[in-house]
């Protein structure tokens, strides 16, 4: 683990051999993960990985050149800052470019999100856990993969002109699938937590167990619109992609987005509101972005209604507004997008939701999600370890799981019911994402598959 | 670089382990995005560090760092035992490693001109040209030209006395305009979506994708299809190009026949295969016209190198042959599993940072005999489409859709109507059984795919597939409204 003292050391090494003209920033993200992979009730892979990254933005007079370095490559500052001085000479004049802050940003070894009881959990102590639930898998003559993993990341910010911001935060996760070897029915159950003592494994691997057991002699059933009941997980699926597709601010200002010259109309259910929100408790995001500006709140959808959007420096110059501290790693090329989304939800229960669906079907996970059309919302994607026809308010039996292809933009309209938020994870991109069970009226299952 | 390999190897053998390696890798990557008139990305990485991997009680550890000091590295290696020891307690599958041979060796990819070598002003240039081009109708709402290289020094050591060093060099560029009309929007891509297309070799590979001469063509389509119909939805013949060929290729052959996914090792994440190993030899996985070659030793292909991530030597062999499947991608920890009594290389990792894994190696659908207006010729009412844009498929690799950025009507063998908006759906084994013409070598073009991602954590490979374009029958294509 990187200490705030020696992120220092090292983002700062380059400050004394810059000539007075020129402004320097980096940013240094380092992590440590440990993560153990288990499949057919043994761990398969198991890996504790430690990776630093420098990135070193250099301005003066206009031009610029960006650099991005491991620490270890580094043999001289100087020699460093040579090389970016020639990619800088080789750079078109940009007309503008923007000065770097100079305010205070947070700087601490234990912010809120940062636990050490995460830190400090060791690979053993995850092989003992994964061992009483193989055993219990094996009772059941089931099998569990999955990943069980504790991570440590720091973001690190120095400026020439003496700023200086440093954040550290933890990890856990406990991502399950739990498969019946007479049936080949699956269940899956995950959670993340900064605070790995919050995530009981016991818990994980009943829901995914209770799931493959309810999925056995899973029935077809046509394709068509149904009405459907989504476990928080499959909503916070697509409520990824809505962001992604809506509020990128760059493809937003192109008028290349579903988003472009639409905000402030009224275009979803009047139930949906969804707030970027990294100081949410559950969400943990770094303060301050790599330009050094702090992450600001920002109202995505209110009522149906898109409201605002995410900037960094650029795009903030090119609307004529400030930086809300949403500027993405330089080798990140899509620009400025939330990722700290927060839905918000109502009181029902899952079971509540159930109970009031005449026919419908219950998604637990959405799989391979894709986007066949950006500016049409269309998307494609398959059911996941878990679906369910719901009849007269209760769960009948399994249903083999089907394809889907569907408008996001009709899906949002149709919400009926909101349930209540819970914490769960893109696990392609490893971000958290508040979502809620939702009951949508229409829903498109376009074809079927052979389990 | 060998003493510090050798320091890491010794320390996990003092410490029982039955097997190490260590991959030592300094990779240089250079990356130009012009967008919209201005340079967008111009991004420099230089990364060091190194992965070491044990095999104690026939169950693995890895852990890697960026630190090169003596002391770190027996600190890693140490952790890396620790891992092992760890994973030891609870197997469910033995990692038992089938024989390789120590080399001492020396590979490089062949490349004519070192992208680094040529200056950035030059590079810029050629981007700007393009990019221009592209946004001479203000109708195009997004224009960029990109182009990236990276280079890979990696040393390899085992504690078998295996040591490689490999330098791997890529290049690739692209151009992709959006137009925007009436709430609609279309891109179009050249030579490929998602970044351009991408070879083994030096600057050579840029120079040869002719950018410049393709830009007007390339506005132009996506112009069009801001105007033209949709893609009707309707059972029928489709022949798709090279670009899409790949994509094909990849989601359908490639993944589901990666032996770790078949054996349940990525169940919890991207899923299983239907390729059950009772499939093994007989299985009728495409027509027979379908031929299907996996070779690590393809010239400028993406995954093209001397010797894999385990130290096994590249090889070339059939995954399907004559529509029949015949073998899977294999490690030196898998290949048991079908009795094989030698990995064919399929063991690789993203950088120094994480566990190799298997990971698809280049897989060409071999050429047929037809010309393309022949192949055209077959189809009286179809779909041509090409260059992908949207992917989907289900965990065992069955059920598909996919999406691609152009298509046109066949109508009595001939190109016709443009079509926006293409898709195509089907099931795996009866899609490649409905292949019933493949276009001759004249039109066999190799396609990189630079963002094939796989793991947790999730790691990315690179890898090429060469195909010609490729006649289905009966397919379902469009979106029912």
């Amino acid at each position: 683990m990187i200490s705030q003292e020696a992120a220092r050391q090292i983002t700062q090494q380059f400050f004394p051999y810059l000539d007075p003209k020129e402004e320097l920033e980096t940013v240094l993200k380092s992590s440590q993960v440990q993560s153990t992979r288990f499949a057919d009730n043994g761990i398969t892979q198991n890996v504790h990985i430690q990776e630093a990254e420098l990135f070193l933005h250099l301005q003066k007079e206009n031009r610029q050149a960006k650099l991005r370095i491991t620490p270890s490559a580094i043999k001289e500052p100087a020699s460093v800052l040579s090389n970016l001085r020639q990619i800088l000479q080789n750079s078109p004049d940009l007309k503008i470019t923007f000065p770097f802050p100079k305010k205070e940003l947070p700087s601490t070894e234990n912010p809120s999100g940062f636990f050490t009881n995460t830190l400090e959990h060791t690979p053993e102590e995850k092989a003992s856990v994964l061992e009483k639930l193989a055993q219990q898998a094996q009772k059941h003559k089931n099998f569990i993969a999955g990943n069980y993993g504790t991570e440590w990341g720091a973001l690190a910010y120095s400026n020439s002109h003496g700023t200086f911001g440093y954040h550290p935060k933890t990890v856990g996760y406990l991502d399950m699938t739990t498969t019946s070897s007479e049936t080949e029915t699956e269940g899956g159950s995950l959670k993340v937590h900064s605070d790995l003592s919050q995530i009981s494994p016991d818990t994980i691997f009943q829901e995914s167990f209770d799931i493959a057991e309810r999925a056995k002699n899973a029935i077809s059933k046509e394709p068509g619109y149904y009405p459907v009941v989504l476990h928080p997980k499959a909503t916070s699926d697509l409520l990824y992609f809505l962001v992604q597709l809506c509020f990128r601010t760059r493809n937003y200002q192109e008028g290349t987005s579903f988003l472009s010259h639409k905000l402030g109309k009224p275009l979803f259910s009047e139930l949906l509101s969804v707030e970027e929100n990294a100081d949410h408790p559950a969400l943990h995001g770094h303060p301050f972005d790599f330009e050094g500006n702090l992450r600001q709140k920002r109202s995505l959808i209110e009522q149906g209604v898109p409201k605002e959007i995410v900037h960094d420096q650029k795009t903030a110059h090119y609307a004529g507004e400030f930086s809300t501290g949403h500027a993405s790693a330089p080798t990140e090329s899509i620009g400025p997008v939330p990722n700290h989304l927060w839905m918000k939800g109502g009181e029902a229960s899952l079971e509540e939701l159930i109970a009031r669906t005449e026919k419908g079907i219950l998604v637990y996970r959405f799989h391979y999600t894709n986007v066949l059309n950006p500016i049409e919302l269309l998307l494609t994607g398959m059911t996941r370890a878990g679906l369910f026809w719901i009849e007269q308010g209760k769960i009948a039996y399994p249903l083999k799981n089907f394809r889907f292809t569907i408008n996001l933009q009709e899906v949002f309209r149709h919400i009926e019911i909101l349930g209540q938020e819970q914490v769960t994870e893109n696990t392609l991109f490893k971000e958290n994402i508040i979502a809620p069970a939702m009951k949508v009226s229409r829903f498109h299952f376009s074809s079927q598959t052979d389990f | 670089m060998k003493k510090l390999a050798q320091l890491a190897i010794d320390t996990a053998l003092e410490k029982g382990a039955s097997y190490a390696d260590i991959r030592l890798i300094e990779t240089q990557f250079e990356q130009f995005i012009v967008r919209n008139g201005q340079l967008s990305t111009a991004e420099n990485t230089l990364s060091l560090g190194y992965g070491i991997r044990v095999l104690l009680n026939d169950a693995w550890g890895f852990a890697s760092s960026t630190d090169l000091a003596p002391a770190k590295i027996k600190e890693t290696a140490l952790m890396a035992v620790r891992i092992a020891q760890s994973s030891a307690r609870i197997l469910g599958d033995r990692m038992i490693l089938a024989p390789e041979s120590a080399y001492e060796d020396f590979w490089m990819t062949p490349y004519i001109l070192h992208p680094a070598k040529v200056p950035m002003e030059q590079k810029l240039d050629l981007l700007f040209r393009a990019e221009t081009i592209l946004r001479q109708d203000s109708r195009i709402k997004m224009a960029k030209a990109q182009m990236e290289y990276q280079e890979e020094k990696q040393h390899f050591a085992n504690s078998q006395g295996s040591y490689i060093v490999q330098h791997l060099l890529r290049s690739g560029c692209g151009i992709t305009a959006t137009a925007v009309e009436n709430g609609e929007a279309q891109t179009r891509s050249y030579p490929m979506s998602f970044g351009g297309n991408h070879r083994g070799g030096g600057y050579e590979v840029i120079l040869a994708s002719q950018l410049v001469e393709h830009a007007e063509k390339t506005r132009e389509e996506a112009i069009q299809l801001v105007y033209a119909e949709p893609c009707p939805y309707k059972i029928t013949d489709i022949v798709l190009g090279n670009g899409q060929m790949a994509l094909q290729i990849h989601e359908s052959v490639g993944h589901a026949n990666e032996l770790d996914r078949v054996l349940g090792w990525e169940a919890n994440f991207a899923g299983r295969s239907f390729n059950t190993r009772d499939h093994l030899g007989h299985f009728q996985y495409g027509s027979e016209e379908v031929n299907l070659v996996a070779d690590n030793t393809l010239p400028q292909g993406l995954s093209t190198q001397a010797y894999d991530d385990d130290g096994v030597k590249a090889q070339r062999f059939h995954v399907v042959q004559q529509g029949v499947f015949k073998n899977y991608f294999t490690t030196r920890d898998t290949a048991r599993y079908i009795q094989q009594e030698r990995s064919n290389g399929c063991n690789r990792a993203q950088g120094f940072a994480h566990m190799p894994i298997t990971r698809i190696p280049n897989l060409s659908l071999m050429p047929g005999t037809l010309s393309l207006e022949e192949l055209l010729g077959g189809v009286d009412d179809g779909i041509y489409m090409d260059t992908n844009r949207a992917w989907s498929i289900d965990q065992m690799r069955l059920n598909f859709q996919f999406g691609c950025e152009i298509a046109y009507e066949i109508k009595k063998g001939k190109l016709g109507k443009l079509y926006k908006n293409p898709t195509y759906q089907g099931m795996t084994p009866p899609f490649w059984r409905s292949c019933d013409g493949i276009a001759n070598q004249d039109h066999w073009e190799l396609i990189g795919v630079i963002n094939c991602g796989k793991g947790q954590p999730m790691q990315i490979a690179e890898m090429t597939h060469g195909s010609s374009p490729a006649r289905f029958r009966n397919v379902q294509v469009g979106i029912q409204a």
